[in-house]
C-alpha cells in the first residue's frame, strides 16, 4: 500500500455547520479502514459533538464493511454520524435498516471554512458575502514549509456564545471570543482581544502547544489531554498579554514582557 | 419611503422583549408613524395582554398567512394611539404552523398593502422555528437584555446567529437597570455589557415598578404619567426614527429626576416628546 494513495482514500472536510468524511470511489476497503483510522486519531478533537455526514460516493458497501465502518465511527470514536451520503442503492439500503439518515446526492456547499486534511491544507473563501471575513490564505503563499503545524488561520471577529472555529494548525483571532464560545486548533492559539470563553490548543496530542492572549480570562482552557479551569473566586486579572503552557503535567499561565 | 421592519428578540425569556415592542410601538405611533406590532409567539401569545386588545382578536397571524382573511381584517387598531396596530399570533396552534419563508412574504405584503412605517416583531425566546420565524422578514434586530450574566449570554449567541442570518448589525436595549445597584456595584453597567456584547447601545430602560401595574392594566407605560420608563422608550423611538440623542446611565435616569426637581420647585419646562 503507497502511502500516496491511502491518503487519499479518506478525507475529512468542515463546512459551516458540519463536517464531511470523505470516502473515496477508487481505494480499496482496507486502505479506507486504515486511513480513517489514522486520521479519527488526528482529528478527534474536531468531531466532538459536532454533526458527520459520512459521503461514501459511489461506492458500494457491503453489510460486513458497513459494520465495520459503524464500529469505528460510533463504537470507536463516539463520532455522531448525522446522515450518510450515497449514490449505491445498497449501501442507501443498509443504511436505512441501520437507522441512518440518507442523503442521495453529493451536495455542493457554499461555505467552506476549513478543509482537514493532512496532506493540503487551505481555506477558501467562497462566498465572500456571507459571515464575518475570513481571510483569504494562499497556502502557496504561505509556506515555510510542507508541515501543517505552519499553517496558521487567521480569524477576524468576535466568536460569540455557540459558535466554534476549529483549525489544523495555528489559530490567530483578531477579536475577542465570549463566554460559551470555543476555539480548537492543532498547533497554537493567539488571540488578539479577550479570551473568556474556551481555547483548545494542540489539540489531538501536541502539548508543547500554547495559547497567548491580550486578556486571558478563559472558562477553560485545554492543551493536548490537559484541561484548565478558571478559578471560581474571581482571579486577578491584569490587562496584559499572559501566555498558557503545559509545565510538569499541568497548564500554567505567565505574564508576557 | 419604505416601511422598515424590527424584530426585537432576545434569546431568554422574560427579559422584557413584549415590553418593548409595546411601548416602543405606541411610542413610534404616538410620534405620528403608521405602526404595526406582530406577535410571533404562536402558541403563547402576550403582546394583545399587554396592549388591552385581548378581546378584540377576531384573525390572527395565521389566518393572514393561511389566506382565511386579509391583514386588514386581522389588524386590530389599539384603542389610545390610532396610528397603532396590533397582529395577534394564533393562540391554539403552534410555531410549526408557519414558516420563515411565508414570514417573510408577510412583511412583504404589510409593508407593500398597509403601508405600515414601522412594524416591530415579538419574537418568542429560544433559538428554534420561532425564532427563525420572527427574524425571517425583519430588516434590524433590536437584542433586548437585562443586566444579568445570563441574559447577556443568551444575546451573545443570538448575535451570532443573527449574523449568520446576514444581519450584522443589531442594536442593543438594556431593560431593567437599576441606577442604585450598578452604584452599589451590584449590578453590571451599560459598559461592562457592551463590552462583551459590542454592538450598537440604542437605549437603557431603567427599572420601573410601573411597568408592573401598565402590563396588568393593558396600558403601555408610555401611555401613562410616568417619570423612568416611558420616557426612555420615548428616547429610543426618537432614536430609531434618527434622531441623535445621546445615551448615558445618569442622561437616561437622572435627567428625569431632574425634571422631577425642577418640576417641584415651580419650573415647569416640559420634556419636547411628553405627550
Amino acid at each position: 500500500m503507497s502511502r500516496r494513495a491511502s491518503s487519499k482514500a479518506v478525507e475529512i472536510k468542515g463546512y459551516e455547520d458540519n463536517i464531511n468524511i470523505i470516502v473515496s470511489n477508487d481505494a480499496s476497503f482496507s486502505e479506507v479502514e486504515a486511513e480513517l483510522l489514522n486520521k479519527l486519531m488526528g482529528a478527534k478533537d474536531f468531531l466532538k459533538g459536532v454533526p458527520v455526514i459520512l459521503d461514501v460516493g459511489n461506492r458500494s458497501l457491503s453489510p460486513q464493511q458497513f459494520v465495520k465502518l459503524n464500529q469505528i465511527l460510533n463504537d470507536r470514536f463516539n463520532i455522531m454520524v448525522s446522515a450518510i451520503r450515497t449514490n449505491s442503492e445498497q449501501t442507501r439500503r443498509l443504511a436505512v435498516v441501520n437507522g441512518w439518515k440518507v442523503e442521495h446526492r453529493r451536495q455542493q456547499r457554499k461555505k467552506i471554512i476549513e478543509k482537514l486534511s493532512s496532506s493540503k491544507i487551505r481555506n477558501r473563501k467562497v462566498n465572500p458575502v456571507k459571515k464575518n471575513v475570513i481571510v483569504e490564505q494562499d497556502d502557496k503563499k504561505l509556506k515555510p514549509n510542507s508541515d501543517d503545524k505552519n499553517d496558521t488561520y487567521l480569524y477576524r471577529g468576535t466568536i460569540r456564545s455557540g459558535q466554534r472555529k476549529a483549525h489544523v494548525g495555528n489559530l490567530l483571532i483578531i477579536g475577542d471570543v465570549n463566554p460559551g464560545g470555543e476555539i480548537i486548533a492543532t498547533g497554537d492559539i493567539v488571540v488578539i482581544g479577550r479570551l473568556r470563553g474556551m481555547a483548545h490548543a494542540g489539540a489531538g496530542g501536541n502539548s508543547s502547544a500554547e495559547i497567548i492572549a491580550l486578556h486571558l480570562q478563559p472558562m477553560q482552557l485545554r492543551i493536548a489531554d490537559y484541561i484548565g479551569r478558571a478559578p471560581d473566586q474571581d482571579p486577578e486579572s491584569g490587562s496584559y498579554p499572559e501566555k498558557a503552557s503545559v509545565e510538569n503535567g499541568s497548564i500554567v499561565i505567565q505574564r508576557i514582557k | 419611503m419604505a416601511g422598515k421592519s424590527y424584530v426585537v428578540t432576545s434569546g431568554k425569556g422574560g427579559v422584557g422583549k413584549t415590553t418593548v415592542t409595546a411601548n416602543l410601538g405606541t411610542a413610534l405611533a404616538l410620534r405620528g408613524n403608521k405602526v404595526c406590532v406582530i406577535d410571533s409567539d404562536i402558541g403563547l401569545r402576550n403582546l394583545d395582554v399587554v396592549m388591552g386588545l385581548e378581546n378584540r382578536i377576531v384573525y390572527d397571524l395565521i389566518d393572514v398567512i393561511e389566506g382565511t382573511c386579509r391583514p386588514k381584517q386581522a389588524l386590530i387598531k389599539h384603542k389610545k394611539a390610532d396610528k397603532l396596530f396590533l397582529l395577534p399570533a394564533s393562540q391554539t396552534r403552534n410555531k410549526e404552523a408557519i414558516s420563515p419563508k411565508q414570514m417573510k412574504e408577510l412583511m412583504i405584503r404589510m409593508k407593500e398593502e398597509e403601508l405600515f412605517d414601522y412594524i416591530l416583531v415579538d419574537s418568542p425566546a429560544g433559538i428554534e422555528r420561532g425564532f427563525r420565524n420572527a427574524i425571517a422578514g425583519a430588516d434590524e434586530a433590536l437584542i433586548v437584555t437585562t443586566p444579568e450574566v445570563s441574559a447577556i449570554r443568551d444575546a451573545d449567541r443570538i448575535i451570532g446567529l443573527l449574523q449568520a442570518d446576514e444581519m450584522y448589525e443589531p442594536k442593543l436595549v438594556i431593560n431593567r437597570l437599576s441606577t442604585e445597584l450598578v452604584k452599589k456595584g451590584d449590578m453590571m453597567d451599560q459598559d461592562d455589557i457592551i463590552d462583551i456584547l459590542s454592538i450598537e447601545l440604542l437605549g437603557i430602560i431603567p427599572e420601573d415598578e410601573g411597568i408592573v401595574a401598565s402590563t396588568n392594566m393593558g396600558v403601555p407605560i408610555v401611555l401613562l404619567e410616568n417619570e423612568k420608563a416611558g420616557p426612555a422608550f420615548k428616547r429610543i423611538a426618537r432614536r430609531l426614527e434618527g434622531e441623535n440623542i445621546p445615551i448615558s446611565l445618569t442622561g437616561d435616569i437622572e435627567e428625569t429626576l431632574l425634571n422631577r426637581i425642577k418640576r417641584l420647585f415651580g419650573i415647569n419646562r416640559k420634556e419636547p416628546e411628553r405627550v
